[in-house]
């Protein structure tokens, strides 16, 4: 990467023209775009530039902060503690480090705290190909930490995006108090492509007390799917933040099944709730597809190339593009298979969210997995229609 | 040859060479003068350990049309910095299957039956020889390419320029670039 690839600019300057830059870069000035004020993090291939970038950016800014921790664990704790400090928080990782930040996620769901995860996936498990692309952490954003939550995942396709796609993550990230993620692959993050960076971009803020300080309820509401006012640090409330169960007040309450039922539901309720703002897609030639692709992130791309050339081939066949992946587009996915013969579901891992679209699919839905490091090429998409055509 | 009205679809340029002959500089650098252009301009690179000192390569697609998969499979245009680049990618091309080739490092091309429309092109023994050092070779070929294909314009690309080359390196690759330039321009006159 050339010094001027990760030069200094400011969202306040930028001119709505298209510029050319890389994912990555693109992904670090949404973030500031979105109010992004506090960074810490552990460089990892191929996440890294965002990480310089932010170096550089955030000492810019007067209420910038950036820290380099020394390791992922302490990087989600700090984006943790920034958070209760009142600022807009990200980090941004890869694979391993994105497992070591597994404990954090959890505790981050639990105290129902704001911030952004920019995860770029490179090949697994464990160090597996650093350089090289993969999806394979689709289901660990779910899944990786024990006990139930709900994240919001979206998976940008292109450099646009990764400028566009950051900000909403912000956004539900504040509006929900969850973590959110960017859950982008090698092959987007180091895309270089022309993007425009909107100079005014609309930015949600967490929910705060509007009351007496001493009154707040950090960690209830009276709905079962409300999201509580959060105080920062410094403001006067009486504010403990624990990842044992604990009222809405914030006292600890590890033997009260109640306590522990109310709060472990609304964690995933208060997402669910707002399930339909929250999950986008984008439909390409499917109003009379007899065969459809359903694809995310870099993948998604080659299949639209497939789709066309399939359509010159005289095939009806669309493409359901999932912006979002957490929570599942299940009712997109499930209208769809109730007018498609088969979905061909191409993902640079072994079919995890293949393996989810079937839980909600009428149809058949066959899987593309493809793990060798390399983003799945329009022919191979093509020849797996050409079969399920047939 | 008409490499302009490749870019109402899509002309792909793969521009490959060892680590450090500046293949990843210039893909940027041709990439963003796209964009200034107001086209639509993507660029990939090989990314990884292989590209310190070993192979190196990186595509650029300029289109005025929308870039569905922004990877090249199957270049129009292939630079050739090194013999190297010419035996891994001088193959599998789409038409005018056109490749420009420093003759300094690239020696050996593959047969007639390629199907390749090959140009030699002076690149390291003429910047050697009026700047006296090989290193701007690389926007000597960019004005090749640029002179031949107009597929930005010269305003852009010194733009470009000056955003992505070193300021104290720029004037001298700027004379390599217009060097470039001016043997396309006296090529297509003969």
């Amino acid at each position: 990467m050339t010094d001027s690839t990760i030069s200094s600019r400011s969202p306040e300057t930028s001119s709505p023209k298209p510029e050319y830059l890389l994912g990555n870069v693109a992904a670090t000035e949404g973030a500031l775009a979105a109010g992004c004020r506090f960074f810490a993090g552990y460089p990892i291939t191929p996440s890294s530039e965002i990480m310089h970038l932010m170096a550089v950016r955030l000492r810019e800014l007067e209420d910038g902060v950036f820290i380099q921790m020394e390791d992922e664990i302490a990087s989600i704790s700090a984006l943790i503690g920034a958070a209760w400090a009142g600022k807009k928080s990200m980090t941004a990782t890869s694979g391993p480090g994105l497992s070591l930040m597994m404990e954090g996620l959890g505790y981050a769901a639990m105290t129902e705290t704001p911030c952004v995860l920019v995860d770029i996936q490179r090949a697994g498990p464990s160090t597996g190909q650093a350089t090289h692309v993969g999806s394979g952490d689709v289901l660990q954003v779910r899944h990786g930490s024990h006990g139930d939550y709900m994240p919001v995942a979206f998976s940008p396709w292109s450099v646009q995006e990764m400028f566009d796609l950051t900000i909403k993550a912000f956004n539900w990230a504040e509006r929900l108090r969850v973590p959110a993620f960017l859950l982008a692959d090698e092959a987007v993050g180091h895309l270089r492509e022309s993007a425009v960076l909107k100079k005014d971009v609309e930015t949600w803020d967490r929910p705060r007390p509007q009351g007496p300080i001493e009154e707040v309820t950090p960690f209830g509401t009276a709905e079962p799917d409300g999201v509580p006012p959060m105080p920062h640090f410094g403001e006067g409330a009486n504010l403990l933040v624990t990842g044992s169960t604990h009222d809405p007040r914030g006292f600890r309450k590890v033997d009260d099944p109640d306590i522990q039922d109310t709060l472990v539901n609304r964690l995933t309720a208060k997402v669910l709730s707002k399930r339909d703002e929250i999950v986008e897609t984008e439909s390409y030639f499917l109003d009379d597809a007899k065969v459809a692709v359903v694809a995310y992130g870099f993948t998604a791309r080659s299949a639209l190339a497939a789709v066309k050339a399939c359509r010159k081939e005289g095939k009806a066949v669309g493409l359901l593009r999932l912006k979002t992946l957490w929570p599942f587009a299940d009712k997109e996915v499930a209208k769809l298979s109730a007018h498609v013969r088969s979905i061909v579901f191409p993902e640079m891992n072994l079919g995890q969210l293949a393996g989810v679209a079937r839980q909600h699919a009428q149809c058949d839905v066959v899987s593309l997995p493809q793990t060798n490091g390399r983003v799945i090429s329009p022919g191979r998409i093509r020849g797996t229609i050409a079969k399920v055509w047939d | 040859m008409d490499l302009t009205t490749l870019l109402s679809t899509a002309l792909k340029t793969r521009i490959s060479g060892i680590g450090g002959q500046g293949a990843i500089l210039l893909g940027d650098v041709l990439a963003h003068a796209g964009a200034l252009d107001g086209i639509n301009s993507a660029c990939s690179t090989l990314y990884g350990s292989q590209a310190r000192g070993g192979a190196s390569k990186c595509d650029v697609i300029l289109a005025k049309q929308n870039i569905d998969f922004p990877h090249v499979e199957r270049p129009n245009v292939l630079i050739a910095l090194s013999q190297e680049a010419h035996d891994g990618f001088a193959k599998d091309m789409d038409e005018p299957r056109l490749v420009l080739y420093d003759d300094y490092f690239v020696k050996n091309l593959a047969g007639p039956e390629s199907g390749l429309t090959y140009r030699a092109v002076d690149a390291t023994t003429r910047v050697l020889d009026v700047i006296g050092s090989g290193q701007s070779a690389n926007f000597y070929m960019l004005g090749v390419l640029v002179g031949l294909s107009q597929c930005v314009t010269l305003a852009s690309l010194e733009e470009s320029m000056a955003k992505y080359v070193r300021k104290r390196h720029l004037d001298t690759n700027l004379k390599a670039f217009h060097l470039g330039m001016e043997a396309a321009r006296d090529e297509q006159g003969n």
